[in-house]
Formats: C-alpha cells, structure tokens, sequence
C-alpha cells in the first residue's frame, strides 16, 4: 500500500505492506537505522521517534498509521551542529555503548518542548518508558537538567554552536568521551543495523520444551515457503562441533560433556541431536531473502518431542531419582569442590560464642541487555575466508575457539569483526552455538547471512546469571570479632555449561566470601549442578556479587544476634590498612586500601549517628526507615595468566597493546581490550596522551577487529580493561619513548642518559636549545630508516604485553536509605551512598557513569529482577520487559558518590578494576536497608527481590506470632 | 492482511461489519496485543482518519470524549481537567508514549493494564459509551466493558465511539493511586464518587484498578456504606464486606490476600479526606 510521509524534513512516498511497522520502515526502506528495536513490545524506548512532534515508539505503530506525518528521527535531529540534547548528553557522560541513546534524546526533546523547566522528578518520570541498562540514568537526568537551563538562558533557541567540552586531557580529568558524536546521532552502526550485497537472513528455532527426547523434526513445509533458501537441522551439521569449554578447574574431579577435539570439554551442539535439554535449545534454522519470510517459514516446522520431567532446582537436581541431563555427570553434578579448611572452619564454628545460620537464595537473573544478539558472516570462496562481525565481548577467543574447536577451518581464515556494540552486562563475553552456525551457513548457501535474534529468542538461549542457594554460618564473640565463615553452595549452571561457567560459582564466589574483611577460618563448599534452565554465564558484578551479598548479609545477622552496631562489627573485622599485602585464606591477595577510612567517610556523609531520629521522623509519617550498608573489597584486574591457568581457565590474561607513531607523527593504537561502553576510546588515550606528552587530538586508539595488528589479544571483562589492557598501552608508549631516545641519542651524538624526554620533545639536556626534536620528527627519520644507530630497525612502533603479577581489589562502602509504607509494604530507596575506591581513576566522567549503572542494576536485583520459569514445561516465562521488571528512571534517587584513591601495586597505572566492581554492595546495602527497617518485627532475611508482598507477608506472620 | 482507513464513520462502520474485519484503534493497541506476530493479524480498518472519533465535545449536561482522543489531549482539555477523578487517573500515565497514543478506543476494544486508572475513573463517574454499529447506536455503562477483572469484548462489527461523563457538579470525586516507585505496570489505585446529604451518602462508586487488567467496582463495599454517614468506623466495616469482591482478585498477579490489605489502605485513603473537608462538612 502506499505511504506518504515525511521524514526528517524530507517526504517520501512508497509501497509498503500494511503490516510493516514504522520502526521497520524507517531503518529498512530509509535506512534509518539509527532507530533501534529493542523489545518489540513498547517497553524499553529504544525505537522513540517524534510523530507530528510527539514522543512515539515507532514498533507500536503501523508504517500507514503514520501516513501524512511528519516523523523526526535522530538522524533529523542535528542541523549542522548538534542539537541541545545530543550535545548535553554527550558533554556530561550520559552516553555508554549508546543503543539507547538515540530513543532517549527523541523523549527528552519533546520534554524541552513541553516543559522547559523540568523537576528531576517530571525528568526522571517523563523516562520512565525509555530503558537504560548501563547508564543508571542520573548522569542523563543531569544532561537534561543542563540543556534546559541553558535553551532557558537562550530563550529557547534550538541550536546551539557546537563547542567541544574539553576538561583537560591526562589521567584524571574528565575527558569528554570520543566516540560520542556517532552515538548521539545515530550514525553508528550496530550489528542489526549492517547490510551486506546479497544478504541472506536467518531464524533459529527453539524448543517447545525444557526437557526430551527429539522424535522428528520435519522441514517439509517450510522448504515450500517463500523466499526460503535453505533449512538446515542437526542432520545437516553432524561435522560441527560443540562449543567448548575452557574453565576446567584442575583441583577437583569434573563432569563435563566430551568434545572431539580431545583437549577441551565439550558443551551444547549447534543443533540438539538426542535430546533437548533447555528451552534455548536449537533444533533448526531457515535461511530465507527476508528476516520475516525467514521468520513465517520457521513457524511451518513441525517438531515432534517426548516431553520429560524437568529439573529446575540444584538441591532437587542432585537428588537420585531427578531427571537427569548428561549421562556423563551423575546426579547432574558437574563439579564439587570446597575452598579453605572446612574441618578448621567447622571446628572454629564448634568453638565461637555466637553462631548464626541462614539460608540465602541469590536469584537467578537475565543480562536482558535492551541490545539483542546478532551476528552476520560472510565467506569468500575464492580465498576461503571467513568474516563475522558479531556484538561479542571477545572477538579474538571468538576466533580461536569457532574456528579451532567449532568449525575446524584454519585461524587464519577467520576474521571476527565487532560492530558498535550495546551493552553486554557479561551476557556477550560467551560463544553460543548460533554464532558459529551463522558463519557455517553462509559457506554452505554461499552468501552473507545475518542473524538478528527476537527478543523472546533472546530469553531462552542468552545465557541467564547468579543463581546460587548459600547455607550459611557465621561465628564469633560476642564482642564482635568474626572467626569463622561457611558456606555450602549450590550453583545452578543450567542445561550445559558456557565456555567459561565455572569461573562464576568457584573462584569468583568461593575466593571472594570473606568480602573486606579478616576471617581466620572461611571456607566455601559447592555443587555445581546442571538443571534444565538456561545455562548460565557471567553477569556485571559476577560471582563478586553473590559472595558480596552473601557475607554482607551474615554479618548484618551477627551483629543482630549479638546486639552490636553492624558498622562497628565492620569496622573492627575490616582488613587494616598496614595488613598488605592480605592474604584472605581462600587464595586472594588483596593489594591494598583503607577499607576503614572509606566506612567512617560513607557513614559521615550518610549521617549516621542521626539514625534513630530519621527512623522516628518517618515513623510520624507511616514509615519504616532503614539504613543498610554494603562493604566490599573484590577481585578485578583479570590475569595473571599464571593465576587463571591455575584456576582452569584455558587461556591467558596478559594485556596487549601495538602502538604505531607513523611519520606524521599521528599515533594508531590497538589494544586487544573490547570495548562495549567503556569509553577505553578516551580513557586509554587519555593514559597515551600523558605518556607520550602530546595531545589527545594526535593519537587514535583502534579495536573491534582480529584483523587489526594484534592478531590475538584477550578482552574487556571483569573490570580489567583499564588495570590490565590500559597498563599494556602504557607500556607500549613508554617503549616508543625508549626508542626514540635511542635515536635521538645516536642523531645528537650524545649518551642516552643524556637525552629528556619532555612534552612530546626529545632533548640533549647538554645543549636543549639545539639538540630538540619532536617526536614526529624522531619518527620521521625513523621511518627513512637513513641514519639508524648499528642493530636498530626502521620505524617508530612496539608491541607490548602487560601481565600484572596480581589481580587489583577495588574496595568501598555503599549505604543506603530506604523507606518502607507501614501499610502498603512499598520500598523506596531513599538515599543512596556510594563511597568507593577504584585505584587511580583515568576519566572521573566515565568512571561515575559505571557507578551509576552498577548502583542501578544492584537495586533491580534487590527489588525486582528475576528470571521466573514454568515448573511444568521449564519455559522461561520472563519473555520480555513486561515480565521482566529492568529498573526505570523513577526508580532510584540520586545517587551520592565519594571516592578515595587508594593506588594499586599491581600494575603502573596504579589502577584497580571499576566498571563492575561496585554492583556487589548494592543489593546487600538495600535488602541489609529493608531488614533494619522491619528489625522491630524480628525478620532477620529476605530473599530478593525484595517485593511488597514478601514484607506483607512476614510482617503479618510477625504480628501474628506477636499476638 | 488488509488495511483500510475510511474517512467517513459510516465508511468505517460497512466495514468492520464484514467479517474478518478488526478495528484498529488510535493507540495501536492490536500492535502490542500480537508481540510481533503480524501474521495473526485479520484484515484492519484504521480510525485515524475519521474526524469524528478525535474530539472532546462538551453539551449541557455532558462532556462526550472520542474514542481516538490520546490521553495527552484528555489531560490538557479544560473540561476535562474539572473532572477530578478522571484528571487525576490520567495524571497517573506519566510516560509520553502512553500519553501521546493511549485512548479509549484502545481501552476498550483492547485492554491493558495501562488502560487501568482511566477506565477506573471512567467507572467512578459512570460513564456511558456510545456504541455505533452498521445500522445505529446505542449507549451502554462503561462498567459493562469491565467484567470480574476482565475485559468484556465488544462483538464483531461494533464499534466504542465515545464515551459520556455525566455533570455531577455537587459531587465528590478523586483517584488515589499507592505511592510505588518500583515494579511493572501502574500503580493500583481507587477511584471513587460520592455523593451525600447531610454527610449521608446517598451515592457511591468505588472502582479499583492495577489488581487484574480490568478495574474491579466494589460492589459490596459500596452498598455497606449507602445510607450511612462516613465514619471512620463505618468505612471499616464496609471494608470487611469486600470479601465478597475476592473472586474478581482471582487472576491479580499479587497474593490474594495482599490484594485485599492493598484494596483496604486505599478504600482508607480515598474516603477519610472526605470525613472532615468533604461529607461530614
């Protein structure tokens, strides 16, 4: 049917099928494509656009509904600068990996239009239907609180002259991030958003089923649909391995499944074969001329299953008689292990004062990044290679591990190439089965083909986190001296274990339960256990988070139990500053800190010893107020490589760096980190900029692409990028100078020792007014290669590897305030502390934007999140974001943020890992927060999330067994 | 699938008499309902071309609001901002996709939780709905549309083209909704009409949404308090008759019981402004 629209100031007029959607319109026949999909049901925002000025999410609207509109996009939005909002929140940090931000500019505009002096409370509920999964929004609410003050001031006028905020350049300041400008104009190109001539488009299936036996899957009728082009099922693929997996711990006996290459264990198949084990499980694939014909004919294959029993629960999968997934793990256990003297520990327990044990369920959560996966390859047959662009956190391990262990084509053949990527939350740090099977379809149907998961698809085969049950005890005196720490440990790691599963329930948790403090006897015991969820995988705050939370909590009981200030019962179990280097009886050296000093500032600024007169004020107004307090110290910083080989991860840690001064003088670095939000783009030539001693402005920094000089590098995960990739880029940098000292050593004709390096100038400190060159001009006559000293090589460059001899443990104190309604149960997070100590921050700017989403995500676990499951059928219920509660806008207040520097020894940045660390003391802060709210009625635990009726219910029970 | 955008009501009503043809309303609500899956979709028949279901249209007595007038404009339209339930009920709907596209077509041809506190409001004040079809029309009690906490369909070939607020200007009315600044969907809420003499009730409505999709009226709660003055002790015992409203609570997606300690905070908190300031004045 025919549409006449305009957009973006332009008209157009086109035929188009009744049921196209507007967002499917502008992206696929404009090209519009910096309007994003994001849930296909309204939720997250990431499709806004203004229809006739108004705030519209363009999946809810048919193409011909908007006929004879005038449709503004992000792409409409700047004239030849940017617009008000865009720049605003670039300027002030608001802008991550940027998915959501072009969906959160459009909302705000028409906000500026309606209201030009917004509250933060109408800013934060005006955003309350365009999600963000990593900014926390307080940096965005900022941005709009700016912008309208400043179109205010300027009496409305829309454009304003493009000035680039610049806040300085070295380590330290806030640098406006770099790659801000394609992501606040949509311009950047994310994986859903790339074509390639002649592309073919693909669908997976997925079980009906959690658990059974594969009877028939018949194609027959989706061979006949239009525009199919091939449909492959595991017949097909019988010469595809599985995935890998590459943590095999080797201190305890394991059960993995086998895999064919006889060096790795083996995981899920690109199809199931026998059996289908999770609902993520793949049974086929259509390759098709257009996504949706790819998506009709996958709806004609006939399945037929035998369903079985499922098993969701770990205690109830280890049980003889459970439904059992593997037949090469028994009782479904994959791996027992116990960290620390558990005969010590018991014995420690036997002996205290004062025991107290509960038992905590850590939820099962879902990354549900607002980005889905998707990946698109391409295959020459002329030189056989491969190229796979896919929003991976690891293209380099993506190509070892798809073309050495899945697909068996040399290493060389395969390029991974990573596109702008939305946020990960750790969901994109795996190898799942439809990545590899993209690259193998488009050889065998010969042409490019991309696969775009749905957001549904998403939810059943993204690989989900958390998930641990914890028996705990904790012991001590009754004056408040911990002695001893147990936990037994149920991890549930799903249907089939993800490249790197272990690493979350062991050392992750089982390493990190002692939190800040000194425990003389600790020690953790678990059962990794295979159930018929989705696997799991890492999660922003992994495995930190759970054993955070779990320490957190025990101690808040302890210190209930003996009647003692839990801040006191911190302070005085706190590992102290002249105890570093700490060795924490479980395998972590914490390098070093303050952990005191960072408690007693957050309890300052929190007002703490007015506690008692803020519960008794909210009291008069029907409320239970609480404070709650999260400590941590925690492992960052991922190598060494010797550290994680040992632990049984197959891979090394070290951070990479090639640095290349061409002889312009310009400087191209490439780092083997993958960024995804981090702004690494600025941070680590911020950290270049101050080595080298020339500006920002002369150096680029290059990644995403296993095409590039490195070859092989490692990735960003784990809050290592900076403490361990940035450390390489350092050192390559200082390699440069070394270099180019020597030659300035050799063209002046003096000794090296002789020769300063000093803003960007090599100088003979003997005659600094003639012996002078640049750096540029050093790498001009190194790259003519016409008079180098005896042994030296042509050219200005150096490949560096960085390897810190330990991890780094960022270490703080979040404190938070909540208010409970004394009849509705409703929690409010009242105030929100965040005190933490990240080592030498490089971008205070950037480094804030991470706390904030930490801060977020950790007060959607307490409150909300969870992934719910189908006890019958183990389908995943929480398909979407409206079954799926991911935090809002108006969910969290402002959150107050204190920093110490605190430098880490274990690399020469003096860096400790920031971009997840403080997520594991937010969800203890709060629930510790709800618990001191309702003290009164004896509640010593809830699990999360934290709901109204679970505070209803026990508070009910409380009365009653009152009465 | 077909889609036709008549320009004329009678057009639009040939139409969707056919079968096979399926409204589609203003705020898309068809979109959402179907996930994605276009293909489920029958042959559609737009509205956003026809001009009379866009208007609010005030008459002596009445103020009459079209089925495709978006919440935004509701809220924004003079008469309607004297409505105190109603205005409240829409002030609830903060994000601007909601406000811009949400209307009462969408509601009542197609549900939502969204929907919720408007349609609560709508019941408070016993709204009508004009229901055109091929050969006439007829008005019908809005709260026919809401049965048990279900939507109550309309049948094929008609068409919700209004809806119709009486005048009551010496009665009390306002939409409490429970502060919630976490969770999914709106915030349950009450809406309530009153109408006393001499601090007697004479007439009230008291209508609760954000418990199932649809508003619930607490209809046993209502008739133990007609006739009796507003005190707090009567509040509370008409509030212990709302057991019987449990079944409608059935499908909520919170505990039943919780459901009901919820209905009786805001049973509370909707009615004690009014012993002093209000009927007891």
């Amino acid at each position: 049917m025919k549409i006449d629209i305009t957009v973006n100031k332009v008209p157009h007029s086109d035929d188009v099928p009744p049921s196209l959607l507007l967002v499917d319109y502008l992206r696929e026949h404009l090209g519009l494509t910096g309007t994003k999909r994001g849930c296909d049901s309204g939720a997250c925002g990431a499709c806004t656009v203004l229809v006739n000025s108004r705030t519209t999410k363009s999946c809810q609207l048919l193409a011909l509904e908007a006929a004879n509109s005038v449709v503004t996009t992000i792409e409409g939005l700047a004239g030849s600068d940017l617009h008000p909002v865009q720049r605003a929140l670039w300027d002030n940090f608001a802008v991550q990996n940027g998915f959501s931000t072009p969906g959160t500019v459009m909302a705000i505009v028409e906000l500026l239009e309606k209201n030009p002096d917004p509250s933060d409370v109408e800013i934060r509920n005006w955003l309350q239907g365009n999600l963000s999964r990593e900014t926390g929004y307080q940096q965005v609410v900022e941005a709009v609180r700016l912008v309208a003050s400043e179109l205010r001031a300027s009496g409305g006028r829309e454009q304003t002259p493009a000035g680039p905020v610049t806040h300085g350049q070295g380590v330290g300041e806030s640098v406006k991030t770099r790659n801000g400008k394609d992501l606040v104009t949509g311009a950047a190109q994310f994986i859903a958003d790339m074509t390639l001539p002649g592309m073919a488009h693909a669908a997976i299936l997925q079980s009906p089923h959690a658990h059974a036996v594969i009877k028939r899957v018949d194609t027959s009728l989706a061979e006949t649909m239009p525009g199919v082009i091939r449909v492959f099922t595991a017949k097909d693929t019988e010469g595809i391995m599985p995935i890998p997996v590459i943590w095999i711990p080797p201190y305890a006996e394991s059960h993995f499944l086998p895999h064919p290459s006889g060096i790795v264990p083996g995981s899920h198949r690109v199809f199931a074969t026998d059996k289908v084990r999770f609902a993520g499980d793949q049974l086929a694939a259509v390759v098709a001329e257009t996504r949706q014909q790819a998506y009709d004919a996958l709806a004609k294959i006939q399945v037929e299953l035998e369903t079985l029993p499922v098993v969701l629960d770990p205690e109830e999968a280890l049980k003889d008689g459970a439904p059992q997934l593997h037949e090469t793990a028994p009782n479904n256990r994959v791996f027992h292990t116990v960290f620390g003297d558990k005969e010590a520990t018991s014995q420690a327990i036997a002996d205290a004062e004062v025991v107290v044990e509960q038992r905590i369920y850590n939820q099962r959560m879902m990354h549900n990044t607002l980005e889905v996966r998707g990946a698109l390859a391409d295959y020459n047959a002329l030189t056989q290679q491969f190229t796979l662009w896919a929003n991976t956190q690891i293209p380099y391990p993506h190509r070892l591990l798809i073309s050495a262990y899945v697909l068996g084509v040399p290493y060389n053949n395969l390029r991974v190439v990573v596109p702008a990527m939305g946020e990960s939350n750790g969901c994109k740090g795996n190898l799942y089965p439809d990545t590899p099977l993209v690259v193998w379809m488009a050889r065998e149907i010969g042409r490019p083909v991309k696969w775009v998961d749905t957001r549904e698809g998403f939810s059943r085969n993204t690989a989900q986190s958390r998930d641990q049950v914890q028996y705990g005890t904790i012991a001590g005196s009754r004056d408040g001296k911990i002695s001893a720490l147990m936990c037994k440990a149920y991890s549930n790691v799903g249907a089939y274990p993800v490249i790197n599963a272990l690493g979350q329930p062991l050392p992750l948790i089982g390493k990190s339960i002692t939190g800040a403090y000194v425990i003389p006897h600790p020690c953790y015991e678990v059962d990794v256990v295979y159930t018929n969820k989705v696997p799991v995988a890492p999660m922003r705050g992994s495995g930190r988070a759970e054993a955070i939370f779990f320490v957190e909590r025990m101690i808040e009981m302890y210190a209930r139990e003996i009647g003692m200030d839990s801040a006191e019962v911190r302070r005085i179990n706190m590992v102290r500053s002249d105890q570093f280097p700490f060795e924490n009886g479980l395998g972590w050296t914490y390098d070093s800190g303050n952990y005191e000093d960072l408690l007693g500032k957050a309890l300052d600024k929190a007002g703490y010893t007015n506690l008692p007169a803020l519960k008794a004020e909210a009291s008069s107004r029907g409320k239970w107020l609480g404070l709650g307090i999260g400590s941590y110290a925690v492992v960052a910083g991922v190598g060494n490589s010797a550290k994680m080989g040992g632990e049984g991860l197959m891979s090394g840690t070290w951070g990479s760096a090639y640095v290349h001064v061409a002889p312009s003088g310009e400087v191209a670095i490439t780092t083997g980190a993958q960024p995804h939000g981090q702004s690494q783009d600025t941070t680590f030539v911020q950290i270049a900029a101050q080595t080298l001693q020339i500006p920002m402005e002369y150096i680029v920094l290059k990644h995403s692409d296993t095409a590039g000089p490195l070859y092989y590098g490692q990735a960003s995960y784990g809050s290592r990028s900076l403490s361990v990739e940035g450390a390489a880029v350092e050192k390559g940098c200082l390699a440069i100078i070394q270099k180019a000292r020597e030659m300035a050593s050799h063209l002046f004709k003096m000794p090296i020792d002789l020769i300063d390096y000093q803003g960007g100038k090599l100088i003979g400190r003997p005659a600094p007014e003639q012996a002078v060159m640049t750096l540029q001009q050093i790498a001009l006559m190194l790259w003519l290669g016409w008079d180098l000293p005896e042994q030296m090589d042509p050219g200005l460059e150096a490949r560096a590897f960085f390897e810190p001899k330990n991890f780094n443990f960022p270490f703080g104190t979040h404190i938070a305030v909540v208010e409970i309604d004394q009849e509705t149960c409703h929690v409010e997070v009242k105030r929100y502390i965040a005190a933490d100590d990240f080592g030498v921050v490089v971008n205070p700017g950037v480094v804030d934007g991470q706390t904030f989403g930490n801060v977020v995500l950790g007060i959607g676990q307490a409150l909300a999140e969870e992934a719910r499951y189908d006890p019958a059928t183990g389908m995943v219920l929480t398909t979407d974001f409206d079954q799926y509660a991911i935090p809002r806008a108006g969910w969290v207040p402002e959150v107050e943020l204190l920093r110490t520097v605190t430098p880490s020894p274990s690399n020469p940045l003096g860096a400790k890992g920031a971009g997840d660390v403080s997520n594991p003391p937010v969800a203890p802060a709060v629930v510790n927060a709800i618990c001191d709210a309702l003290s009164t009625f004896g509640i010593k635990h809830i699990d999360m999330p934290v709901t109204p009726e679970k505070i209803w219910s026990l508070v009910q029970a409380s009365a009653k067994a009152a009465a | 699938m077909d889609y036709l955008a008549p320009t004329t009501l009678q057009q639009l009503l040939e139409l969707i008499d056919r079968e096979g043809y399926q409204v589609l309303t203003a705020d898309q609500s068809l979109v959402n309902t179907t996930k994605g899956r276009h293909s489920m979709w029958p042959s559609l028949v737009s509205l956003r071309q026809v001009p009379d279901l866009s208007a609010v249209v005030e008459t002596p007595g009445t103020v009459q609001i079209g089925s495709s007038v978006c919440y935004a404009d509701m809220a924004e339209h003079p008469s309607i901002q004297e409505v105190t339930v109603l205005a409240q009920a829409l002030a609830t709907i903060g994000e601007p996709h909601s406000r811009n596209h949400c209307s009462l077509g969408g509601a009542l041809h197609y549900g939502g939780a969204i929907h919720a506190p408007v349609i609560a409001a709508l019941m408070a004040l016993d709204a009508g709905v004009v229901v055109m079809h091929r050969t006439g029309s007829n008005q019908q009690p809005l709260g026919d549309f809401s049965q048990r906490g279900q939507r109550a369909p309309l049948p094929a070939g008609k068409l919700a083209s209004a809806v119709v607020i009486a005048n009551l200007p010496s009665s009390i009315s306002s939409y409490v909704a429970l502060e919630r600044t976490v969770g999914l969907g709106p915030a349950s809420g009450i809406a309530i009409f009153l109408l006393a003499e001499q601090g007697v009730v004479k007439e009230v409505r008291l209508v609760v949404a954000g418990f199932t999709e649809q508003p619930v009226r607490l209809a046993s709660v209502e008739s133990a308090l007609l006739g009796k003055s507003l005190s707090p002790g009567n509040i509370a015992q008409a509030s212990d008759a709302l057991a019987i409203d449990i079944a409608a609570l059935s499908d909520s997606q919170m505990p039943t019981p919780y459901a009901l300690h919820l209905i009786r905070v805001l049973i509370r908190r909707s009615l004690f402004p009014h012993l002093v300031d209000g009927l007891a004045a």
